[in-house]
């Protein structure tokens, strides 16, 4: 599986960056969370990876014995998993704000504060 | 008023050192500021800073006390007098200075307050654009004048001014010279107002009339030609700088006063008359023989003095007639007798009438035109031209207003109170006092004289020289000039009939250049910044792509060397089972199957946790999985029918950017794997974690114990998330019921 991680982590960032790149509010969201799950595998590949050999402490032991999973990037990329769900959740709503205001899902029709000739 | 003491005692102590100054003597005092870079607060005081610092100081306490009453009933004044007194501040730095750097930093000071100045009447349109327009070609010349000055310092080898000006050979040997010679004197061009810059000084009459006698009169026009003189002595001698000052200078100098005696507006007409004056003073610099060096300092003296009167005067006439129009003006002497006394007095010294100290003063420049070796002829009857419409102007200024026809005026206009008198008073007094003792100001004038050009023969001035040339030149003058406002008097008509084509001013070309350069701006923002999220995304993606690729074309491409031995079915089903799901989330029609589709792609996200080792991330990953999919479905499910855009121009440049980020992404992820990983602090958790955070879960020892404080972070990050859909509910419920009311 090391070998097909990375062609999965590049999998997932094309398909985020390419969702990102439409006009759809939703699918703008969907692929922020696809680059999300992109990310934060590529930390946990990078930091290399070990099969199922968890980082827990047998009763009995005072350390881990080899081998045994780094836990320092899964310690963070737990932190990002938390907090990409709090991002998520606030771009769920605001879509839903957002349509209630503007009633449309199109953000070429969000742009008018961005543009000079009107 | 009581700001006016500030320059009052600057100027006292400043008159303590008349005499060792006037001797020969330099006070001067030093602070270092950067000395790694040879940047310091050094001062220096010599004939010429001597000369310079009197007028600002002097004028300067003059002209506070005068703005004070002027400007009474004003809004805003405290900014008007912080503005004003930073001027004089920084205009007393730049005449001191004697390294260059700390120059050109008042330098630009004075450029920065009197933006400020000249804008003061910001709701004015006409007066915002005034202000920027002579702060962009004052600082647009400072830069050009950084770059002199700094080549000037390469090339001489020393940042102080006192010590530059003993080195012109060796710069010359530099290779610098002529480039620092060029930019400097665009720097001293665009702040003295020299064609084709002369425009801006015009416009700046948009300032409040204290600020236009102070600033366009005796200070901040004439820090050009202060710097002119200052380097004189290196570049004097040089071709291209007699040929340019001449030239410039000349053509400045004839245009401004024609140009003049077209006016009808009092405050114009000075302008214009100091914007030949400036010329004068360069081409005299230009000529650079010792009696033209001489000539300027005296003119630098003898325009301060009776400019500076007309200008309070004409302060003084607008703001008690609430007219500036010489058509409109007249007969006002009656009511006015102080004020048309101080203004006839001064333009008497314009016209360079004896006893007046103008009269000497127009003596030394004819005298120094006659002197020329080569074109002399030319050059002297172009300031002949010019001292005649001198003469005009000067009959403009004091005879229209004061006499001549009655005015047209709906107010019947009285006397100024006394603080405003004090003002054109003292120095119409001065013009008079230093015409007929000119022995009192002689020692000064000399000394500044010896600095521009050193070794200079002692100047004498004296009233009457006999009959010789100057001085019929000088009477023929006066009798030309009479003829000349005569005319301009008796045929308002035709005057008012000269009409210059717009297309042929040099703020025609300034206006275009800052049109065009605005439409530039304009376009270059709109293809840019043009709105469109995906053409910025997709711009920061390439960039990225891009650069990375310029990094990684080093290495190589990585072996894909699949370990057989260590091969799973389940990871390929796993892996190919995710890159499926994500295609389908790509290409969904229906938002439901999308959020599905999402759904086995974190799920599997968290498998691949599981299998190596990260139950913990697993966990995490399957609970806010879930909870996503059930907010989506929750939250939109009210939502129409899935927006589907026609996007087929976008689909394909987007799919191949986006195909090489990944490809991007997966060659780093395989470059970094292939690289051993040396880390000392897995291996501390690891034997840490139980004796000291007492928790067998690593992980969880990391994330409440030895990190603890990220938590924390993450906490707030996650209440703040909490607040804000909170707040989005809340407020837009609150406005839905307002619009239902």
């Amino acid at each position: 599986m090391e070998d097909v991680l990375p062609f999965l982590i590049g999998g997932l960032y094309a398909g985020g960056v390419y969702l990102v790149l439409h006009k759809s509010f939703v699918k703008l969201i969907i692929g922020l969370i696809i680059l999300g799950y992109a990310s934060n595998l590529m930390l946990f590949t990078i930091s290399r990876i070990t099969r199922g050999a968890p980082p827990l402490v047998p009763e009995g032991a005072e350390a881990l014995v080899e081998p045994y999973a780094d836990p320092l990037p899964q310690a963070l990329v737990l932190t990002a998993i938390v907090i990409g769900f709090g991002i998520q959740a606030f771009a769920i709503v605001l879509i839903k704000v957002g349509y209630r205001i503007v009633a449309t899902d199109n953000l070429d029709d969000l742009n008018t504060t961005d543009r000079l000739d009107d | 008023m009581v700001l006016a003491l500030y320059p009052a005692a600057a100027f006292v102590w400043l008159m303590t050192q008349f005499g060792s100054v006037s001797g020969g003597d330099v006070v001067s005092s030093s602070w270092d500021w950067v000395p790694t870079m040879g940047i310091s607060l050094s001062f220096h005081l010599d004939g010429l800073s001597m000369l310079f610092a009197l007028l600002i100081t002097g004028i300067g306490a003059l002209v506070l006390t005068y703005a004070g009453t002027y400007m009474k009933g004003m809004p805003k004044t405290d900014r008007f007098f912080m503005s004003l007194v930073l001027f004089m501040a920084s205009m007393l730095g730049l005449v001191l200075s004697d390294n260059i750097i700390s120059l050109f930093i008042f330098w630009e000071l004075t450029s920065f307050s009197s933006y400020f100045l000249i804008g003061y009447h910001h709701e004015d349109k006409e007066s915002r654009k005034s202000a920027l327009e002579a702060l962009l070609i004052t600082a647009g010349g400072g830069l050009a004048l950084l770059a002199g000055l700094i080549l000037l310092g390469i090339g001489g080898g020393s940042m102080e001014m006192s010590e530059l000006v003993q080195r012109g050979d060796e710069l010359a040997e530099s290779g610098l010279f002529t480039a620092a010679m060029l930019l400097i004197i665009i720097g001293c061009f665009t702040k003295s107002a020299q064609f084709p810059f002369h425009f801006w000084l015009p416009s700046a009459m948009a300032a409040p009339t204290p600020v236009s006698a102070y600033l366009h009169s005796a200070t901040m026009v004439k820090a050009g030609v202060y710097l002119l003189a200052r380097v004189s002595p290196v570049f004097n001698g040089a071709d291209g700088w007699h040929a340019l000052l001449l030239i410039f200078g000349g053509i400045t100098m004839v245009l401004g006063s024609m140009i003049a005696v077209m006016q009808t507006d009092l405050k114009k007409i000075l302008a214009y008359t100091t914007v030949s004056a400036l010329g004068l003073l360069v081409m005299l610099l230009g000529i650079g023989t010792g009696i033209a060096i001489k000539a300027a300092v005296i003119f630098i003296l003898a325009h301060a003095l009776y400019k500076g009167c007309l200008f309070l005067v004409a302060g003084i006439v607008d703001h008690e007639t609430g007219s500036r129009n010489i058509r409109k003006l007249g007969r006002l002497f009656k009511q006015m007798p102080v004020t048309g006394t101080a203004a006839v007095v001064a333009c008497l010294s314009m016209a360079g009438i004896p006893p007046l100290f103008g009269f000497i003063s127009k003596e030394y420049s004819y005298e120094s035109t006659i002197g020329m070796v080569v074109n002399s002829p030319l050059t002297t009857s172009a300031f002949f031209i010019t001292g005649m419409l001198f003469v005009a102007a000067a009959g403009m200024l004091s005879y229209m207003v004061f006499f001549g026809r009655r005015n047209k005026l709906k107010i019947k206009p009285h006397e100024a109170p006394i603080t405003m008198l004090a003002g054109p008073a003292v120095l119409a007094v001065l013009s008079i006092l230093l015409g007929v003792f000119s022995g009192l100001i002689n020692p000064l004038l000399d000394q500044a004289s010896q600095v521009v050009f050193p070794g200079n023969e002692p100047l004498n001035m004296k009233l009457w020289h006999g009959i010789n040339t100057e001085l019929i030149l000088s009477m023929t003058t006066l009798v030309a000039g009479i003829a000349a406002f005569a005319f301009v008097y008796y045929n308002p008509r035709l005057m008012s009939m000269i009409e210059i084509s717009d297309k042929i001013k040099p703020s025609y070309a300034y206006k275009q250049t800052m049109d065009s350069l605005a439409e530039l701006a304009k376009n270059v923002t709109q293809k840019v910044q043009n709105g469109y999220l995906r053409v910025y995304i997709s711009m920061m993606v390439g960039t990225f792509c891009v650069l990375a690729l310029i990094v990684l074309q080093d290495f190589g491409i990585p072996n894909i060397e699949v370990l057989w031995s260590d091969f799973r079915v389940y990871d390929i089903v796993i892996g190919v089972l995710m890159i499926v799901a994500c295609f389908y989330t790509v290409v969904a029609k229906s938002r439901l199957l999308a959020i599905a589709m999402l759904g086995v792609v974190g799920y599997g996200v968290a498998f691949v946790f599981i299998i190596f080792g990260a139950p913990d991330l697993a966990m995490t990953q399957i609970l806010i999985e879930t909870l996503t999919v059930v907010l989506f479905v929750l939250v939109l499910w009210k939502l129409p029918h899935y927006l589907i855009f026609d996007e087929g121009f976008i689909k394909f440049r987007y799919f191949l950017v986006s195909a090489l980020f990944g490809a991007i992404m997966t060659w780093i992820v395989m470059l970094i794997t292939s690289y051993p990983l040396d880390s000392h602090l897995k291996a501390w958790f690891a034997e840490s974690s139980y004796p000291l955070g007492m928790g067998r879960n690593v992980v969880n020892v990391i994330l409440v114990d030895f990190r603890s404080l990220d938590t924390l972070g993450e906490i707030v990050v996650l209440g703040i998330a909490a607040v804000g859909i909170y707040g989005l509910i809340k407020f837009t419920t609150e406005n839905d019921k307002e619009e239902a009311i």
